[in-house]
């Protein structure tokens, strides 16, 4: 069922490999080298699709070697990980045996350079991963044979149905939670072993969510009936303070414990003085990392006193479902599982109420890990002493996670800080160092080469020569500029005219913002000052048309480039990011330069990503041009906090192009990568 | 008090009062240390710093690691995509120095094998200083505009315009039916790089801010001549070879001499 196994270092050497009986079409294990490896995106994907082939892989820092496996993408697999694991320790264990068994064992030792400059010439490792991969298969087949089908009780369908919210039966749900909570962790780890069918995990995971929507409405209203009409103010409220959308799902089964007790009569109120027991003010304090045992009990006892707290849903900590990780961490896990809906309901409710509290727990957190790390240092430090340290998840967490405040504070989005940081752990780990070497000094190194490969692109732009190409061909170059309202496109297409008039290139302006008012006559003015023609059509004309009419004009004038401005449009509204689709497919511009502001955090991310699939999405052929380069503008405003630009580059993968930093003609500077990393680490 | 007791006897040989003594002594144990620290910087400098560095770039997938595995096993090693540089000293493989003269074979290089990836190629401006030789490693069959791109980045780096650093264009897979000849080879490059060498005229950018000069990429002639290889201060030559075959003896004589 696999295509192929290899295992090959960092310096491009293949150790070992071992083709199955097909043959592979293309390079998809370079594909995965590009695009995740490189970019040390490990962290956040574990695996990689690429064409028709999924590929799953285990790196091993210490020796810089990798592990594929390479496997049809239809399939689902779910021993691989093990296999990989498995292999990995046989592996090393082969060579350490191989060097034991040579004449002159202290000749050799394992090291990177043992493996990739082939010093100790390996017998084939083929007879044994043959072997494992056996072993594991056969483990894998006796697993699905072992499970039973389940009882219609137990089926999601079943739970979700309105019998089962109806039903008060204790015991119904119980399992029910069970299962929610399993289902959780099976998603996590990617298996699913008890649907023997072959779905694939994300349309089933779809219809979950759906059903359990219609559940949870039906479910408000029935308790809105029995509570005697609560407003729906007080039920948004609660839903605010659910944070997450996941949070929302599991504070409704919160609710339903409420419904299950009816012992429950009297309504205390909240404490906030200092009359609080110990025990009440724990069950207040949400940050801090409480045994999961303990946070159950405290809720059960909880739930006699304070059920003013259940009813504002502020005791998350307690409720069942919840996995090991702390609540208030943002997983990238969990962000997978919900679809799109979801998530743009749980920004709602972020937005709404969920933020402060947020704050308040990170910070609580960050206090817990302070202590920790005081301990770690002295641990550490006499650790040190003792001669080669081994880097482990102890010793490197706290400082990651000083890191991934720091990135924060730097505007980077907070998801993004942890997928870096997840992957800097992935390959510093089991890394030896020498005993003088500072810890915080290897992890900045890392981390600054992280962010260089992120923010470096993968393809060189360089517009003036592929405007000199275009001018050998006699066709005009057409940039078009696009970006939300208020991002400063009028003005970079402005600037960008000043730049091209310096190289010697002439230059068309056309208006194609025929929306807001003034948008024509602000680039009458530009193309009075520069000298530049301007090609316009008054207001209400369609965008589309006059770029083509403009392009057209520009082509029989012999005009070098085409600048043409665009409106400012939300990237969620459908009917605009159609015409936008529309007036790139009709016009198929050379480059589109997506403008976006440094100011702005985690929604330029979406901003970007949104634009991008607009475009691709609402155009009727496959085959589109997406955004090439992006202008990060207002620069100067920013000072040191340039996280946007990492936030940008890093979820699109689309490089950027030039940087405004002012208002003048001017103000339009390239990217510079190392500036910005170095800007982004320091203290 | 009992500082100054220990100390008085020590330093009575000098003429003035003991804190005077103190501050002489120490000024003269800081210049003893400055003067031998000049002293091994100025030997160090006037040896030769060790083994000869050979820098091996170009695009992705044109056969640097390939290369690199010839020269130090002499047969041909599968790689996937170099995802870090490798870096080691060693001869050069016998196989390939049967006919030359036995001092050429024990002789260590430097080789430095450098990723294709873009992403990666920040770093590269690092080993500029120690790098002597540059094997510059093409595709004939798939060239892309950032084989020509990176030519430009490194022709007009300015360590290496300083040290005149010797330049080999390997056109490596030789053995493809449509791999170009030298000639035509040479032609294309030199039109790309004027093209390319327009593109970097001093105007592009105001220069406020400093500029990394290490990376930063400025134009190698003037526009108003005519743009040509020869007239770079770096030598250019342009080879043919296939390193899955084992052909590289032009590049071995480019090496050695």
């Amino acid at each position: 069922m696999l295509d192929k196994f290899l295992i090959f270092s960092f310096g491009g050497r293949v150790i070992f490999s071992h083709k199955f009986d097909c043959e592979i079409e293309g390079e998809p294990v370079n594909e995965l080298i590009s695009n995740i490896l490189i970019e040390d995106r490990t962290g956040s994907v574990k695996e990689y699709v690429h064409e028709n082939y999924k590929m799953k892989w285990k790196i091993e820092s210490e020796f810089e070697l990798v592990f594929v496996v390479v496997y049809q993408r239809m399939l689902q697999l779910f021993y691989l990980d093990k296999l990989l694991d498995l292999l990995q320790e046989n592996f090393l264990n082969f060579a350490r045996e191989q060097i034991n068994k040579h004449e002159n064992p202290n000749g050799f030792a394992l090291s990177p350079s043992f493996f990739s400059l082939n010093k100790l010439k390996l017998p084939d490792f083929r007879p044994h991963f043959l072997e494992i991969l056996e072993q594991v298969e056969e483990y894998d087949k006796r697993q699905k044979v072992n499970t039973k089908m389940r009882t219609f009780e137990k089926t999601d369908k079943y739970k979700n149905s309105v019998t089962a919210v109806k039903d008060q039966d204790g015991i119904g749900k119980k399992n029910k939670k069970k299962k929610k909570k399993k289902n959780q962790s099976d998603q996590d780890e990617g298996s699913d072993s008890e649907e023997s069918n072959s779905e694939s995990n994300s349309p089933s995971l779809t219809k979950k969510k759906k059903i359990s929507k219609a559940a949870k409405r039906i479910k408000k209203l029935q308790e809105r009936k029995k509570s005697g009409g609560r407003s729906p103010q007080r039920n948004l409220r609660r839903k605010g303070r659910g944070g997450r959308g996941g949070r929302g799902l599991r504070g409704s089964k919160s609710k339903k414990k409420i419904d299950e007790k009816p012992k429950k009569k009297i309504k205390k109120p909240m404490k906030w003085d200092n009359t609080l027991s110990k025990s009440e003010r724990r069950g207040l304090d949400q940050g801090e990392k409480l045994d999961q045992m303990q946070k159950k009990e405290l809720s059960k006892q909880n739930s006699q006193k304070l059920i003013g707290d259940k009813e504002l849903n502020l005791d998350f900590s307690a409720s069942e479902g919840e996995d090991d990780e702390d609540y208030w961490e943002i997983s990238s896990e969990e962000e997978k599982s919900f679809d799109e809906e979801e998530e743009e309901e749980e920004e709602e409710e972020k937005e709404k109420g969920g933020f402060k509290v947020n704050l308040d727990s990170l910070k609580k957190k960050k206090k817990s890990n302070e202590t920790k790390k005081k301990k770690g240092k002295v641990a550490n430090f006499f650790k040190g002493l003792k001669g080669n340290k081994e880097l482990d998840e102890e010793t490197l967490e706290p400082i990651l996670e000083k890191f991934r405040d720091h990135l924060i504070s730097r505007n980077v989005d907070s998801e993004i800080a942890q997928k870096i940081s997840d992957s800097v752990l992935l390959g510093l780990k089991g890394k030896q160092i020498g005993t003088f070497q500072r810890v915080v000094k290897i992890v900045r190194e890392k981390i600054e080469e992280v962010l260089i490969k992120i923010l470096t692109p993968k393809r060189v732009v360089n517009i003036l020569r592929d405007i000199g190409i275009s001018k050998k061909k006699k066709e005009p170059y057409s940039i078009v500029f696009v970006g939300v309202n208020g991002t400063g496109k009028s003005t970079s297409l402005a600037k960008t005219c000043y730049w091209l008039l310096q190289n010697n290139f002439t230059v068309l302006i056309a208006a194609c913002d025929t929306f807001r008012s003034g948008a024509v006559d602000q680039l009458r003015v530009h193309s009075n000052v520069l000298g530049v023609p301007l090609f316009e059509w008054g207001y209400g004309k369609p965008p589309a048309n006059i770029a083509q009419k403009a392009i057209a004009h520009a082509k029989s004038n012999n005009i070098d480039v085409v600048l043409i401005d665009t409106a400012g449009r939300m990237q969620d509204n459908e009917l605009q990011m159609r015409a936008l689709a529309n007036l790139i497919e009709l016009n198929k511009p050379n480059f589109v330069a997506f403008v976006g502001e440094a100011l702005v955090g985690n929604i330029g991310k979406d901003q970007l990503i949104k634009f991008n699939q607009g475009i691709s999405d609402y155009s009727k052929t496959n085959k589109t041009q997406l955004i090439n380069g992006i202008f990060l503008t207002k620069f100067d405003t920013i000072d040191d906090k340039v996280g946007a630009a990492l936030s940008m580059t890093y979820s699109s993968g689309i490089p950027i192009v030039f940087l405004g930093v002012g208002q003048q003609y001017v103000d339009l500077k390239k990217m510079d990568v190392k500036m910005i990393s170095k800007t982004l680490i320091k203290n | 008090m009992r500082t100054k007791e220990t100390l008085e006897p020590i330093l009575s040989f000098l003429p003035f009062s003991l804190w005077a003594n103190v501050s002489i002594l120490f000024a003269g144990v800081l210049v003893v240390c400055l003067l031998i620290y000049l002293i091994i910087k100025l030997f160090g400098r006037m040896k030769k710093s060790g083994e000869p560095s050979i820098l091996i770039v170009g695009s992705m997938n044109t056969g640097k690691s390939c290369l690199f595995y010839q020269l130090n096993e002499g047969e041909f090693v599968e790689t996937q995509r170099s995802m870090k540089e490798q870096e080691a000293t060693f001869a050069i493989h016998e196989k390939f120095l049967k006919d030359k003269d036995p001092k050429a074979q024990k002789k260590k290089y430097h080789f430095i094998d450098w990723p294709g990836s873009p992403s990666l190629r920040l770093r590269l401006s690092d080993f500029y200083p120690i790098t002597e030789k540059i094997v510059f490693v093409v595709d004939g069959t798939e060239l892309d505009d950032d084989t020509f791109e990176l030519f430009y980045k490194l022709l007009s780096a300015q360590k290496l315009k300083e040290k005149k650093i010797p330049f080999l264009v390997v056109l490596n897979k030789s053995d493809l039916i449509d791999s170009p000849d030298v000639k035509p080879m040479e032609k294309l490059f030199n039109r790309e790089l004027s093209q390319l060498n327009k593109t970097y005229a001093s105007t592009s950018f105001t220069k406020e801010q400093e500029d990394e000069t290490e990376n930063e990429i400025t134009q190698l002639l003037d526009e108003s001549e005519e743009f040509s290889l020869e007239k770079l201060q770096n030598t250019i030559s342009f080879v043919k070879s296939s390193t899955k075959n084992g052909q590289i003896d032009e590049i071995i004589d480019f090496i050695l001499n």
